[in-house]
């Protein structure tokens, strides 16, 4: 307690230290409240993972069953798991086949729908009464209820559990027994380790922050730690008091942090991340994840606080001259380069399909290492260019800058190292989401499949071919359908429609054809190159339902798909649908999360880019004020200042892109051997790239004003 | 006979009285409602040192910064030659002091990561000089004043009086017309004063340039060729000549 | 110290008595050495014969110590050619500084010009000092640096005075 009280005497009195003290506090507080809520937002989205991935069928104590043979007993049922789309977004539906005893559970709902009824989520329900029933309703049949939350994503799902007759259930993607419904909170090892690294990526700019912030006015407290030196206190002894000081402080801040989490909370849920808002319950982190988050911080703060006290070297005399630093040791590199090392050899090991064991925690380990790395090596690398460029300064400023920079290598690299790990993390996401950003862009034109038109694939048995046809046209005379036309695969490539259904659909069809041969490229979105064919031996594979183009009418047009009777080997889509559903994956909704987070962090980067800069200034104000008074022109000064921003972070940023890149790469080549790899980022990284830096601008600009103020005369008089 | 030429005040070899470099006429300043300046006259000839004394709260710093065009003055004039420095904006005045006056003042003026001769370079960089051409000027003027050895040191790494040599350096590096020193041996012990005061006269007669000295030191104040004392914001002895 | 010219000063403050006037130069000069009585009478005597002051309106019966000085336009003169003439720099030189300063307030006159006069005379001195030491040997230099430590004392004691002597002058006038 006497600590305290020393502490508070030294540090807390007059108004600058106050508005120090309640400075440090609130950053601090505003950190801790953004770890949180990403905690939370991680935590929740497994969470919310493990509750509802048991749609996928695949997790529970469950086996694929193949053949219509299968019959649910009491203890298992049969179910089916398929995608469905309703105007761009997209519905899980379960189908599920049970006796009426069934003693199997259906998270959500409990005892398995009767045949022809369905469950469905609230947001579904909503949906559904919110649309003609010849459009969604009809698809289901008659509700019977309410899925529960707990079964669901979030408020956003769109979920719905139909039950059939055995043979009524839709084969598509196949059937499964199921004793069971389970999920997971990791589909696969990837996610946990994306995870992991969205953890990390979040937790480096918050950590730097308060660092940074914990070193506010470290210059009028080092004279007053020097006056307590100069009465008889012992190093040891100042050193308790500054961390007495930090900890208290941090602790405060910490504090109000948890209250500003909870407070936030019910703002947090309206942000859209991923498949959907977050429930709130999901966003809430547990008590002891609060104490051991509040615990850190405060220990982290403390102890930095403790260490750079003692190691700063407060005589009696204090710190009368302002010494260089050390020069950084070019063993700052090496946490960069072992971890660069780290990712590519796991990776290089993956693509030889020679995976070594561990990768992914392999691959994390490396991750750390080159985030560190760049924080370390950021002062190495900016003390070797400020070097080069002191020589060849021609100006004032130029002079000024690069030489302060050249001996104070690692302060003015903090200042910006905020926004480096921020470039960094923003590039590891980008890229990363590229697999599925990046689909390259197709030619439109009138001769390509219109976008309305839908495509089932058809899993006809040889027995059912004779019925396709008038399914066919039942489906033809939907409201809004223009064609419905039955397709056969040719055996070698590409397939066959009859040259009538061929014209209407607007093909170029050759003359005298009974029927031609189309490219299945034509189905993606490439040119129609159309030949005449013969009558195809084999049974219909696809049907190609040509709307009006409203959005009404295709979603007419896919209920009666789905109630043709056909067997359907593929959900009825688009082709812009279908491009899209092939590419969604769960690993995006922690790069959304990430980048979230990233993109909060980037602005408190921001400023402590403009508290640093100011410290700077003001550290040598008077020798500015004179430099003033003796005629030089207060752009100068704001001169000095860009450089001395803009010169570490420019040194960096180009490594930034390029590791994060590769960062990415290593990621996504090592967890799947190679089967997907990054490609050019979307162009909302370079926004986000031009958004961090106008940010660094703007803190750097928004300096200028005090620069200026704290260099007139005034500040040269009266000492 | 005038009590300027009493004390002291060098006589002219011509006979017709020419006209003053710096020339102030009924300067008034108020901070708040602290009256720094009370209506002060002054002529300031070329090649004179003059040194400014008075004890501390009376002015001379004040009358130094408005002799200088850094503070305008709330009544009265100050003309540069025929420059009336009172009425040019704050931009022109700044290009005045950078082109035609040179300071030295008491302590930290010299930017702490700049060797001794980038801190000597910078008037002369702001000048438009190429960095070379800087560097040598830069050079040539600390080994006229005894620096040569210390022209790559930082100023940390220099003594007081080394320190402040290197501020004479700078200050009269571009050939300035004026050198305006504000107690320029105020932290330093008697010798180290001495070389430094050694040094700037000698330089600045050398350079014809003129001096205006601002001290409470008698010693320092010595080296000039005549003193004003300001005493309550006003000249209470040497302001004019006869 | 100059005894006449000040005790000539402190009748220029007013008409007085002999036994008054020691009183009052005791008071300011004579702390360490009061004044005798016959060296009063000596003194206004000589000063009598100078013109510089005048016995009036002695009353009847009264011995020497009941006669009251006056002073002279002539006695004003003397006393402010003597307070503005700077001394020589000197060792002896603070009594008379002192004594001047002390008449200059009593007479009610510019106490800061003096001192102001005084010390250009002594940066007269000290310029001529520092301007010998340019180019001399070292010994030369240390005997100027001598010369100049003691005016720089003098200097330090004027400034001083010159800074409390609003202070001075209200114990002076009381």
């Amino acid at each position: 307690m006497r600590l305290l009280t020393l502490a508070r005497l030294v540090t807390a009195e007059g108004r600058g230290a106050r508005g120090r003290l309640a400075g440090m506090a609130g950053t601090v507080a505003v950190g801790v409240a953004l770890l949180l809520l990403l905690l939370g937002a991680f935590d929740g989205l497994a969470s919310r993972t493990e509750r509802s991935t048991w749609t996928s069928l695949n997790y529970g104590v469950s086996t694929r069953v193949d053949g219509p043979a299968a019959a649910p007993g009491d203890d298992t049922v049969l179910a089916t798991s398929v995608p469905d789309f309703f105007k761009g977004r997209t519905i899980t539906r379960v189908g599920i086949a049970a006796t009426p005893a069934s003693t199997v559970v259906v998270p959500g709902i409990g005892r398995p729908p009767a045949a022809g009824t369905y469950y469905a989520s609230s947001a579904m329900i909503a949906l559904i009464d919110a649309n003609p029933g010849d459009e969604l309703g009809a698809r289901y049949g008659t509700r019977a209820g309410v899925i529960d939350d707990a079964a669901l994503a979030g408020p956003d799902s769109l979920v719905i559990v139909t039950g059939a007759a055995p043979g009524d259930l839709n084969a598509m993607f196949g059937i499964w027994s199921v004793t069971k419904f389970r999920g997971s909170a990791y589909p696969s090892i990837g996610y946990r380790t994306v995870a992991i690294i969205g953890a990390i990526a979040v937790l480096i700019p918050v950590l730097i922050l308060v660092g940074i912030v914990t070193r506010l006015g470290a210059a009028a407290r080092a004279e007053r730690f020097a006056a307590l030196r100069l009465i008889g206190a012992t190093p040891r002894r100042v050193a308790d008091i500054a961390a007495a000081e930090i900890g208290a402080t941090s602790l405060a801040g910490a504090l109000a942090g948890v209250v500003l989490a909870w407070l936030l909370i019910p703002v947090a849920a309206r942000v859209d991340v991923g498949d959907g808002r977050f429930f709130r319950a999901d966003l809430t982190v547990g008590p002891i994840v609060v104490v051991i988050v509040v615990a850190g911080v405060v220990a982290v703060a403390t102890a930095v606080a403790w260490w750079r006290t003692v190691r700063a070297g407060i005589g009696p005399l204090g710190v009368t001259r302002e010494r260089s630093e050390r020069r950084p040791a070019a063993l700052g590199v090496l946490p960069l380069l072992a971890g660069v090392a780290l990712m590519l050899s796991a990776t290089i090991a993956a693509l030889l399909h020679s995976p070594l064991p561990g990768a992914s925690m392999i691959l994390i380990a490396g991750f750390v290492l080159i985030s560190l790395g760049l924080i370390t090596s950021g002062p190495v690398l900016t003390s070797w260019v400020a070097r080069i460029a002191a020589r060849g300064a021609r100006g004032t400023a130029g002079v000024i800058a690069m030489n302060r920079i050249q001996r104070h290598p690692r302060a003015t690299f903090r200042a910006v190292s905020g926004l480096v790990a921020a470039v960094f993390m923003v590039s590891v996401f980008s890229a990363a989401i590229t697999t599925v950003a990046g689909e390259p862009a197709r030619a439109e034109g009138p001769d390509r499949l219109p976008l309305s038109t839908l495509i089932a694939d058809l899993g006809t048995r040889p027995a059912e071919a004779a019925a396709a046809p008038a399914a066919a046209s039942r489906v033809a005379r939907t409201a809004g359908v223009t064609v419905a036309a039955i397709a056969y695969f040719d055996p070698q490539e590409g397939v066959v429609l009859a040259a009538s259904d061929a014209a209407r659909l607007g093909l170029p069809v050759p003359g005298g054809a009974s029927h031609v041969h189309v490219t299945s490229d034509y189905f993606n979105g490439g040119p129609p190159v159309v030949a005449a064919a013969s009558a195809p031996e084999t049974t219909p594979a696809m049907l190609v339902v040509a709307t009006d183009g409203t959005t009404g009418s295709i979603e007419r047009a896919r209920t009666a798909v789905l109630g043709s009777g056909l067997r359907l080997a593929l959900p009825p889509v688009t082709r812009a649908e279908r491009t899209t559903s092939a590419l969604l994956t769960s690993a995006n909704h922690y790069a959304d999360l990430a980048n979230l987070g990233i993109l909060v962090a980037t602005v408190i980067s921001a400023v402590s880019l403009a508290v640093s800069t100011i410290a700077a200034v003001l550290d040598r104000k008077r020798v500015f004020g004179l430099l003033r008074l003796m005629g030089m022109p207060v752009s100068t000064v704001r001169r000095v200042i860009l450089a001395e921003a803009a010169l570490p972070l420019a040194t960096v940023f180009a490594l930034c892109v390029g590791l994060g890149f590769l960062v990415a790469w290593c990621i996504l080549v090592g967890l799947t051997e190679g089967r997907r790899t990054v490609s050019w980022p979307h162009p909302s990284y370079y926004l986000a790239l031009a958004a961090s830096l106008l940010l660094a601008a703007a803190a750097v600009v928004g300096t200028f004003r005090t620069a200026r103020k704290n260099t007139g005369v005034a500040v040269t008089r009266f000492e | 006979m005038s009590e300027v030429e009493v004390i002291g005040a060098p006589k002219r070899a011509t006979e017709g009285e020419p006209a003053p470099l710096l020339r102030a006429r009924g300067l008034r300043l108020a901070f708040g409602l602290t009256q720094a300046l009370r209506g002060i006259d002054v002529d300031i000839h070329a090649g004179e040192i003059v040194a400014v004394t008075g004890p501390s709260g009376s002015g001379k710093s004040t009358l130094l910064h408005v002799l200088a065009g850094v503070l305008v003055p709330d009544a009265g004039t100050v003309d540069y030659g025929h420059i009336r420095l009172t009425a040019l904006a704050e931009a022109d005045r700044s290009r005045l002091r950078l082109g035609e006056f040179g300071f030295v003042f008491q302590y930290g003026q010299l930017l702490p990561d700049l060797s001794a001769v980038d801190n000597v370079s910078i008037p002369l960089l702001l000048a438009g000089t190429s960095r070379r051409e800087a560097l040598r000027q830069a050079d040539a003027w600390l080994e006229r004043l005894g620096l040569a050895e210390h022209s790559r040191k930082l100023p940390a790494q220099l003594s007081g009086g080394q320190a402040q040599r290197v501020a004479v350096a700078r200050a009269l590096v571009t050939g300035p017309k004026v050198l305006f020193a504000d107690e320029p041996t105020g932290s330093l012990d008697s010798l180290a004063a001495e070389t430094v005061m050694v040094a700037l006269t000698q330089a600045a007669r050398a350079a014809g340039t003129t001096v205006v000295l601002i001290t409470h030191d008698p010693r320092t104040a010595a080296y000039a060729s005549r003193e004003l004392i300001v005493r309550d914001g006003q000249i209470t002895l040497g302001g004019l000549h006869g | 110290m100059d005894n006449t010219t000040a005790l000539l000063g402190l009748l220029g403050a007013g008409a007085s008595y002999g036994y008054d006037l020691k009183n009052s130069y005791d008071r300011w000069f004579g702390l360490k050495k009061p004044l005798a009585f016959g060296q009063v009478y000596t003194t206004l005597a000589r000063l009598i014969r100078n013109g510089w002051i005048v016995a009036a309106g002695a009353e009847a019966g009264a011995g020497p110590d009941r006669k009251r000085y006056e002073i002279t336009t002539a006695g004003r003169a003397r006393v402010a050619e003597w307070m503005f003439t700077p001394e020589v720099p000197s060792e002896s030189l603070q009594s008379n500084l002192f004594a001047k300063t002390i008449i200059a307030l009593l007479l009610g006159d510019n106490a800061g010009r003096l001192l102001d006069l005084q010390r250009a005379q002594h940066m007269a001195r000290m310029r001529e000092l520092t301007s010998e030491k340019q180019g001399a040997t070292l010994a030369a230099v240390l005997v100027c640096d001598h010369a100049l430590f003691h005016i720089e004392a003098d200097l330090r004691w004027i400034d001083l005075t010159a800074a409390r002597l609003s202070q001075l002058r209200a114990e002076v006038t009381t």
